[in-house]
């Protein structure tokens, strides 16, 4: 799979490498059960911070795709993570629109709440 | 394919035309031939050996027509252009013709001693310089007519060529991918467990070995591949080393392809003329044109157009930062 972070971008470059993993699970270029690369190498690899690297795998992790086993690395868990990566994608987009729109955080989750409201 | 068709023609025409050409000196000479050809000359040109006739020509015919069919077949197999194997075909011109002009004179020798009634011929060692010389003659005709089929048709001396992968300037990237042997898994497993049936059947000494030897076959048939601004990485999957890598700098142009993995022989880290790589399995490969010696590097990987893609840009953005190096 394809990592990139850009420096010069505002995301954090943790966040940047998570995307990246999110985009290759969601478009299936990574399947369930695959092992990403080791934080240490990915860290060498790109050129930055091995505490960068797991800033992003933690975050995968508290998103529920990937599993961090001591020992075993980074592991992309069962068989929902495809669709979940895309639904996660999908947040991360409305986040982003409603940014821009300069809608307060409440009122993302109200529309959102409405939303899930109405079936 | 008419390709595969005509490289198979091309390597075999020789072998069949010395063939016909021997067969065509022994019927023009075939009644003034002696019963017992003298086939053998010691040192000094007498003849000390005979045969028959058809074991003659069954000799012949075996000595041509076998390694005509053999290589003939191993082109039209083959998607390697000829010209990427001139020396061989060249070769493979030589000797037929070398063999062919033997034969020839041979079988004069015999129809000159036939005709002067005196029993053993003659074949002076000056007859065979002769052939080694038309040997050499017909080897450099093979060597021209390869050099018509080019060894890569879309003359890609031009790095400028080849998949780019847009990247923001200042942006990091790196690819990475894991690919599996069934093939050396499969073997190395078999032969560790092998190993060691036999060092509980027949003694450590026995066992051992080839358990070891299945052992590292097996923890060597995964390997990690990685692109990034260090160039081409390949790591065994299991453990740290060995450790295989392509800078940057030595790449000159990256793409992927199909891949066979007899195209290099077999399976493992191959190496044959000019080509050398990593070889898992068939199916996509990443392919690296290497500067300077123009050889090429095989890895067979999944979703190698993205990692060629990649190691172009990255190859263009080191060779922009420095033009001169």
């Amino acid at each position: 799979m394809l990592f990139r972070v850009d420096p010069g971008s505002p995301v954090p470059l943790g966040d940047q490498i998570a995307a990246s993993v999110r985009g290759a699970i969601a478009d299936g270029t990574v399947r369930p059960g695959e092992r990403l690369p080791a934080a240490r190498a990915l860290a060498d690899s790109l050129g930055v911070n091995v505490h960068t690297v797991l800033r992003g795998y933690q975050r995968l992790r508290e998103e529920g795709l990937i599993e961090l086993r001591r020992g075993r690395g980074a592991v992309v868990t069962g068989d929902q993570s495809p669709g979940r990566a895309r639904l996660l994608e999908g947040v991360q987009g409305l986040v982003s629109e409603a940014r821009a729109l300069g809608l307060s955080d409440e009122e993302v989750l109200s529309l959102v709440r409405s939303r899930l409201a109405g079936g | 394919m008419a390709r595969s068709a005509r490289r198979a023609m091309v390597v075999a025409s020789p072998f069949l035309l010395a063939w016909a050409g021997v067969l065509g000196i022994f019927a023009a000479l075939a009644d003034r031939l002696p019963d017992r050809l003298a086939t053998h000359f010691g040192s000094s040109g007498h003849a000390d050996g005979f045969t028959g006739p058809g074991a003659f020509l069954s000799v012949v015919t075996a000595l041509f027509l076998v390694p005509g069919a053999v290589v003939g077949w191993l082109a039209f197999r083959s998607r390697t252009a000829l010209g990427a194997r001139r020396a061989l075909v060249a070769v493979g011109y030589g000797t037929p013709a070398q063999l062919g002009c033997v034969f020839g004179l041979l079988l004069l020798a015999n129809a000159d001693a036939g005709a002067a009634g005196s029993e053993p011929g003659e074949l002076p060692l000056w007859q065979l310089a002769v052939s080694f010389a038309v040997g050499a003659a017909v080897g450099w005709v093979g060597w021209l007519l390869a050099g018509l089929d080019p060894a890569s048709p879309s003359g890609d001396t031009d790095p400028g060529r080849g998949p780019r992968l847009p990247l923001a300037e200042g942006e990091l990237a790196s690819w990475t991918r894991t690919v599996g042997s069934p093939v050396l898994i499969g073997v190395g497993g078999a032969t560790a467990v092998l190993g060691g049936a036999l060092a509980l059947a027949a003694g450590p000494p026995a066992g051992l070995p080839p358990a070891a030897i299945g052992a590292v076959t097996a923890l060597l048939s995964g390997c990690r591949v990685t692109v990034d601004r260090r160039g081409l990485t390949v790591t065994a999957r299991f453990v740290a080393r060995p450790r295989l890598r392509v800078p940057l700098e030595r790449i000159e142009r990256a793409t992927s392809r199909e891949f066979r993995a007899m195209e290099l022989g077999g399976w493992g880290y191959r190496s044959a003329a000019g080509r050398s790589g990593l070889v898992l399995r068939s199916g996509e490969a990443l392919c690296l044109r290497l500067a300077a010696t123009g050889k090429e590097f095989v890895v067979t990987v999944d979703d190698a157009a993205t990692a060629a893609a990649l190691l172009n840009t990255l190859a263009e953005r080191g060779r922009t930062a420095a033009p001169e190096g």
